[in-house]
């Protein structure tokens, strides 16, 4: 036991040394370290040296060494160090690319060369060996030469796709946009997998025009070099979707679809992308053609509803160019047409789709459309009324039969029958959703005042003023102001008054005129009777006789001094002549003779815009 | 038959009092009329104070004249009334006043009061701007730029090769701003060496640089700082912000010595940089350290705060004094720190404001964080031309990060921060007169 003892002593004597040297090392090591943090390379250097001295094969000292050698530009010692490092680690290829780096950096650039290809012929089939060299250059920033190194090692290896990833960056790194695109087309080539990751890299340069020009030109030459790859040519697709022409991405999704087999469930999709994204055309398209080619499909109501919305639309663009083309006409003092685009076409397959999906959410819909076109667009409110009638009684959806019950209610408005659209907006106030109940609540206070119960209507509003976050606030408060501001002032002028409002809102624009003149002549001096002048303006507007707007809103502006719409309606004078007129002089002189009368008016600011507009200023 | 000659006379003696008194009438009217003035007042009463400068600038620009009306109703400006120039003002919502020729008389005669301390400046002409702007991408803005434009003010861009070439000699006015004259991309390595904005900067600097027959970014960048100075020194005008202030001081001062770390030139820095440095080449500060490490977003101990780490401040709290100068004996100060407060909201940039033991002697220090060593914003000379420095960022974005969308000032229109940067611009349209001291 004593012998044992006496040996367990000894060891301990013998290693205690060892083990206090060891953490010693160790804490000038660190100490070492903290000098190269603060970039005290001076200080860093003797501990390392003294350091490599002890202990010549521990590899920490070593890189320590030789990292400082190189910041202190002791390219000499650096270099020796390493090929002293190269006879301990013999074979490694990665201390002989630092060697490299260690020459380019002394400016002995055909020694770094030589080495480093050195390293490569020595596992020249070896792609690892080409990324450590290239990866030596790139930190050297010799990005041009990593590109040759990576284009070699293609040609060496006979990969022709490898490197695609380095590639790439680097190119983009060069604004080399057709390389790097030719680059990012090698990585998703048959494999979809990659798409995502490649149209966001794609996405760093084809936001600049620049960089999608010549990204589109360049994969086109891909997908035309190899075009039974769906990859590409989705890519490709994507490429013109983010620059909206999907037009030229339905080229592509006809063909994706076809090569994928897929029974017309890419051109779906795309169509409803097109849809969501307002690409009526290409959207009506697509779904006409998934309709045509593949009718047994399950999604083909969805497709049906799908081409019927984006004929709707369609037609709702006719319908603002049909304006424009009236501007003109009336330019040329012709008289202006009546006649509405034609929504035939849409109503026609809502109806189809209603007769073969009887009873369903997808009629119910197309109900609702229906209602709609008659209602906004044809001005047949029997027709509305009916079709909303009918999308409540086939709809299970609480979201539609509300909606229908509204509509309902705005339908029986416009055609003066006011005892049922109160009922039927007296259905929806006790519906759950806030929301909807306090629209109902608001068109059942609106409906009060058109009929000259204001005391009635200001109860309903009351409710509706104190949510001043919701959207209706604004309208409750006006309507609210306006009537308590007249009601006892001038009741009977409010009545005709609110008359009138009705005959707006069922868009009997001439009759109204007539009315609200009444008002005005009747009640000369009354409270409302610039409201009613400015209403004249808008309706003179939309009859399409810019001049008498001119006239109603030129009165307010420059007769009824104490109105609150003067300058609102000095602001539409410069408007009527600015957009109905274009007549760009006026519109400016009128804009600033707003500035100069009323230079804090709310509308101010806009008309400071309007004038820099109209006189082209750069802005 | 006599009462019809003296009528015919009297007639003729009428139409002759007639003709006269009209030409009288038509005399003094337009006498009168030209001596209405057109005032913009600056002080609170002023809708947009940016605009204003712009407008002063338009008028200049037309061959017009303007009065700056030093430290009255915080630097206001008078022009002789024109419905064109009221209509302009009124277009770009600026505040004016008309005053006829009494009122007018009655502010100039104020204003030479000895006991007010006021004066005022003539600008004459409208200076030629340039701006020192990379042509690549950058995701960050230039508070200069947005100054100038939203006060319609117009500038051309010039850059590195435009400056070595001598077309500096043709403007009047030259800006920079959060520029790194040093040749270390702005230190963003440590954050930023990855991202595209970056690596394409690095390659596009380093590819003009070669152009250009230099051999490295930093040299080419040294290169640059020294025509800015030959500029200056010739009689240019110099207003930099941000880190193109310490960064272009930084340069000059390390004109003989590499500063760089291996990842931004390729070699490592001399390491005796710091000794090496020669502050009678730099402007405006002396006897700085480098910051020599690499992965640091710091160039020097010129910016104080220190950047990195970013210093935890309450914006609520930071706010600058600008000083107060006699407008009679010292103008050029005065012009540079016309504001309608004594006390600009402070903000931050990789270079905030500058260590105050660390400014050369001579420069005339303008704004100031109260009770600190923080000295934000100062002006000096240079051979015939002065420099104006002013740190921060964006006067009204506290922390304005890389990538952040750039600043509406259509929602600052009474900036004051803004208004310094103005100062500036309409600082070289002022007429050069005696000066008293």
């Amino acid at each position: 036991m004593k012998r044992i003892l006496a040996l367990l002593t000894i060891y301990t004597s013998l290693l205690l040394p060892v083990v206090a040297q060891q953490q010693q090392d160790m804490l000038r090591y660190r100490l070492a370290q903290n000098h190269e943090q603060q970039g005290e390379w001076e200080s860093a250097l003797p501990i390392y040296e003294s350091l490599y001295r002890a202990d010549p094969r521990n590899y920490l000292y070593f890189d320590g060494l030789r990292r400082t050698y190189a910041q202190l530009k002791e390219y000499d010692k650096a270099i020796n160090l390493v090929r002293e490092r190269m006879t301990i680690q013999q074979n490694d290829v990665a201390l002989q690319a630092m060697l490299g780096t260690l020459y380019y950096q002394a400016g002995k650039e055909a020694a770094a060369d030589s080495v480093w290809n050195t390293v490569i012929r020595s596992q020249a089939k070896d792609s690892r060996i080409y990324r450590l060299v290239a990866s030596q250059m790139i930190e050297n920033r010799l990005y041009d030469r990593a590109i040759q190194l990576y284009l070699r090692a293609r040609a060496e290896t006979g990969n022709k796709t490898e490197f695609a990833e380095e590639l790439s960056w680097l190119y983009v790194s060069f604004q080399q946009y057709e390389n790097a695109t030719r680059e990012l087309a090698n990585l998703v080539r048959g494999n979809p997998a990659r798409l995502g990751s490649v149209q966001v890299r794609l996405a760093a340069f084809t936001a600049r025009d620049e960089g999608a020009t010549r990204a589109l030109v360049e994969l086109k030459k891909e997908v035309a070099a190899e075009p039974e790859d769906v990859s590409l040519r989705t890519l490709l697709a994507w490429l013109h979707m983010e620059h909206k022409d999907y037009n030229s991405a339905l080229v592509e999704y006809r063909k994706i679809d076809e090569l994928k087999s897929a029974n017309g469930q890419e051109l779906f999709n795309f169509a409803q992308r097109a849809l969501s994204d307002k690409a009526y055309h290409a959207a009506a398209s697509a779904f006409r053609e998934v309709i045509d080619a593949h009718p047994a499909r399950q999604w083909l109501p969805v497709a049906r509803y799908g081409y019927a919305r984006a004929i709707e639309e369609q037609s709702a663009n006719d319908a603002a160019l049909a304006s424009s083309v009236d501007k003109e006409a009336q330019e040329e003092e012709k008289p202006a047409s009546e006649t509405q685009p034609s929504y035939q076409a849409a109503l026609t397959l809502y109806e189809a789709i209603i007769n073969d999906y009887k009873r369903t959410e997808f009629a119910a819909q197309a109900y609702m459309r229906v209602g709609t076109i008659r209602r906004n667009h044809l001005f047949d409110l029997d027709g509305a009324i009916e079709a909303f009638n009918r999308a409540r009684t086939a709809s299970t959806s609480p979201d539609i039969v509300t909606e229908s019950i509204m509509a309902i209610g705005e339908a029986l408005t416009a055609k003066n029958d006011l005892a049922s659209a109160r009922e039927e907006y007296a259905r929806v106030t006790s519906q759950a959703r806030t929301e909807i109940r306090d629209r109902a609540q608001f068109r059942l206070a609106e409906l009060d005042y058109f009929s000259a119960q204001f005391d009635s209507a200001l109860v309903k509003i009351q409710s509706l003023t104190t949510n001043v976050t919701a959207d209706l606030a604004n309208d409750a408060l006006q309507l609210q102001y306006f009537i308590q501001e007249n009601k006892t002032t001038a009741a009977d002028a409010l009545a005709a008054f609110a008359k009138a409002d009705l005959l707006v809102r069922q868009n009997k624009h001439s009759e109204a005129v007539q009315r609200f003149n009444e008002v005005i002549n009747r009640n000369p001096l009354a409270l409302l009777v610039d409201d009613a002048v400015m209403r004249l303006g808008d309706l003179y507007l939309k009859l399409k006789q810019p001049n008498e707007a001119l006239g109603s809103f030129g009165k307010v502006s420059r007769e009824m001094t104490s109105s609150i719409y003067k300058d609102y309606a000095q602001f539409r004078i410069g408007e009527v002549y600015e957009l109905t007129l274009h007549d760009k002089q006026k519109a400016i002189e009128e804009y600033e003779m707003l500035l100069a009368k009323h230079p804090n008016s709310l509308y101010a600011e806009e008309a400071r815009k309007r004038i820099r507009v109209l006189r082209g200023d750069n802005l | 038959m006599k009462s019809a000659v003296a009528s015919s006379k009297y007639q003729v003696v009428s139409r002759k009092a007639l003709v006269v008194v009209s030409c009288y009438l038509l005399l003094t009217t337009s006498i009168l009329f030209s001596q209405t003035k057109l005032l913009i007042p600056m002080d609170f009463k002023q809708t947009d104070h940016l605009k204003a400068y712009g407008i002063t600038f338009w008028l200049l620009e037309k061959n017009g004249e303007a009065d700056w009306l030093l430290n009255y109703r915080g630097g206001s400006f008078m022009f002789d009334y024109s419905e064109v120039l009221a209509r302009e003002c009124r277009v770009r919502g600026v505040t004016f006043e008309q005053l006829n020729n009494a009122q007018a008389s009655s502010v100039y005669a104020d204003i030479q009061r000895d006991d007010n301390n006021m004066d005022v400046v003539r600008l004459e002409k409208a200076p030629k701007i340039a701006v020192y702007v990379p042509p690549n991408f950058k995701p960050w803005d230039d508070a200069v730029t947005l100054a100038l434009e939203y006060a319609e003010i117009p500038y051309t861009k010039v850059w590195d090769e435009e400056v070595l070439t001598g077309k500096l000699a043709e403007y009047d006015w030259l800006h920079l701003h959060h520029e790194d004259f040093t040749g270390q991309y702005g230190k963003f390595y440590a954050n930023y060496r990855y991202a595209p904005w970056y690596v394409e900067q690095q390659l596009l600097y380093e590819k003009e640089a070669k152009r250009l027959g230099f051999k490295k970014v930093s040299d080419e960048k040294k290169a640059v700082s020294r025509a800015i100075k030959e500029y200056i020194g010739s009689g240019g005008f110099m207003f930099a912000m941000c880190s193109a202030t310490d960064s272009y001081d930084i340069a000059l001062a390390a004109e003989d010595v590499d500063i760089c770390d291996v990842m931004f030139d390729g070699d490592p820095p001399d390491p005796n940089a710091q000794q090496k440095l020669d502050f009678t080449k730099s402007l405006a500060f002396e006897n700085f350290s480098l910051d020599k490490n690499p992965m640091r977003y710091e160039y020097s101990d010129i910016d104080f705060p220190a950047s990195d780490p970013p210093p935890l401040r309450d914006p609520n709290t930071d706010y600058f004094t600008l000083f107060e100068f006699s407008a009679k004996y010292d103008p050029v100060p005065t012009m540079l720190t016309q504001n309608h407060v004594g006390i600009v909201r402070g903000f931050m940039g990789q270079t905030t404001a500058f260590r105050k033991s660390l400014i050369k002697s001579p420069i005339v220090l303008l704004a100031q964080k109260e009770g600190t060593e923080e000295v934000k914003y100062l002006h000096g000379n240079f051979g015939r031309g002065t420099f104006t420095w002013y740190g921060g960022h964006d006067p009204e974005d506290y922390t304005h990060n890389v990538g952040e969308p750039p600043t509406d000032l259509a929602l600052y229109k009474n900036s004051p921060g803004y208004r310094l940067i103005l100062n500036n611009v309409l600082f070289p349209a002022a007429k050069k007169k005696q000066q008293k001291t």
